[in-house]
């Protein structure tokens, strides 16, 4: 019995939607016919800017955050404090840290944690570059922003164990209750760190 | 199909980030063994069960059944291991015995002696100055657990007693073989007290263990001699060993 398959330069498109995170193989479908018959320009555009992106948006080859340049804005930004460095997991969290607007220094950015279960170490993140910058001089302050999961925590605590030696400052956030989170529903640990790291009123 | 949720203690194993704000867990449970299960939100800042999906922490968790996949839906503290996240060093050792202990059972077969053993060595491990005996400790009492319990009375070819000769740990024999016997085989020298080290972490009573002295060469020795021998049971080489090393490299604190 012959079954009716999609032409085969669609089966192509499909299984490459499919790759996407979070795209199964109906998903894919519906994202292939909306490709198909949406306007040329849209659908070429996206190839396009996919290509564009891919060519264009390298590592800031001082922080090593996403750029389309040699050096990304921030690094190149005279008004920044050159003095500390705020060390994140990823180009996504320097974003949200800018949002903040408390923060007027530079970043790095690691592209990922350490992480023992899953056997990466120091030499599959960006930390050699982040010890060449500091090696440099003229930092004072670096602050650990990684995430706060076990991961993100062994992060921290490896580079402060690199840095520290070098005689510079090494922070980490601090950990507490959420901007209107009732104490109640906060877990103990939370609580518990959010207490040590009091502060005056 | 069983569609009753199951509440067990249960340990994080390991934990891999899932779609936006999820995470799929691999725990170790008391009743029904090593199992996998979706805890879902738990990435974002407001979930009640992020506390209890952290690593290593022991918690009463509630499963259901969704479509395959087990959903964790309710949990309490038991022990949040809060100290093993804390210190880098102990983050590694911890994350070796999880991933040992997920390497080795398979999911769903109930293991009793293996959950008492890792909350045990977990818990041991919080208050630790020095993990070298809780990690041997675990490395030999898995192996016998597991029914790979090396055989350390004697030459385990001609039974020649321990008193004279030189032995190497053999992990195809299972146990200490003789020089005269060893032939061909791949095994580790071992010193006779060495062997007797070995044999009493095996034994003896767990309080017993930390007041034994051993020196750092036969601490080595007894290294080398079991992580050949784990690996060819394993039969690779955990990744967190590779890893302890280079964090153990660097000068404390």
């Amino acid at each position: 019995m012959a079954f009716y398959y999609f032409p085969k330069s669609m089966e192509k498109l499909i299984s490459y939607l499919m790759k996407l995170p979070g795209v199964g193989p109906k998903t894919a479908q519906r994202l292939a016919f909306h490709l198909l018959y949406a306007p040329e320009a849209d659908a070429l555009g996206l190839a396009e800017a996919i290509k564009e992106a891919r060519a264009k948006v390298k590592r800031c080859q001082n922080c090593s955050n996403l750029t389309d340049e040699a050096y990304c804005p921030i690094c190149i930004d005279a008004t920044r404090d050159a003095k500390s460095i705020c060390v994140v997991e990823q180009p996504g969290d320097v974003i949200v840290m800018e949002k903040t607007g408390e923060y007027k220094g530079l970043y790095h950015v690691l592209h990922g944690s350490l992480s023992p279960l899953e056997g990466r170490g120091p030499k599959e993140l960006t930390v050699d570059l982040l010890m060449k910058r500091l090696a440099e001089g003229g930092v004072s302050e670096v602050i650990m922003a990684t995430n706060t999961g076990v991961e993100g925590e062994a992060t921290a605590m490896y580079l402060a164990r690199l840095i520290k030696p070098l005689g510079i400052k090494t922070t980490r956030l601090a950990h507490g209750v959420p901007v209107g989170g009732d104490l109640e529903y906060t877990d103990e640990l939370t609580l518990a760190r959010a207490f040590v790291g009091r502060k005056d009123l | 199909m069983d569609t009753r949720a199951i509440t067990d203690e249960a340990i994080i194993l390991r934990g891999r980030d899932y779609r936006e704000a999820d995470r799929l867990l691999v725990v170790l449970t008391r009743k029904q063994g090593k199992i996998s299960a979706l805890a879902k939100g738990v990435r974002k800042t407001n979930s009640s069960l992020k506390a209890v999906t952290q690593l290593f922490s022991v918690s009463t968790l509630t499963f259901s059944h969704s479509k395959g996949l087990k959903l964790v839906t309710q949990g309490q503290s038991i022990e949040s291991m809060r100290l093993l996240r804390e210190d880098l060093d102990k983050i590694a050792y911890a994350s070796y015995i999880a991933e040992i202990v997920d390497m080795v059972l398979e999911e769903g077969k109930a293991n009793e002696q293996v959950y008492v053993l890792v909350f045990t060595v977990l818990t041991l491990l919080q208050a630790a100055d020095d993990p070298y005996m809780i990690m041997r400790f675990f490395d030999l009492r898995m192996l016998a657990v597991l029914g790979y319990r090396p055989y350390l009375d004697s030459c385990v070819s001609c039974k020649r007693g321990l008193h004279n000769g030189k032995f190497a740990l053999s992990a195809a024999r299972g146990g200490i073989i003789c020089e005269s016997c060893l032939g061909l085989y791949n095994a580790s020298p071992v010193s006779v007290g060495a062997v007797r080290t070995m044999a009493k972490i095996l034994d003896s009573d767990l309080r017993r263990l930390f007041n034994l002295k051993i020196t750092k060469s036969m601490r080595e020795e007894i290294d080398t001699a079991i992580a050949n021998y784990m690996d060819y049971y394993l039969e690779k080489a955990p990744k967190a060993r590779a890893v302890l090393a280079q964090y153990t490299g660097l000068s404390t604190k």
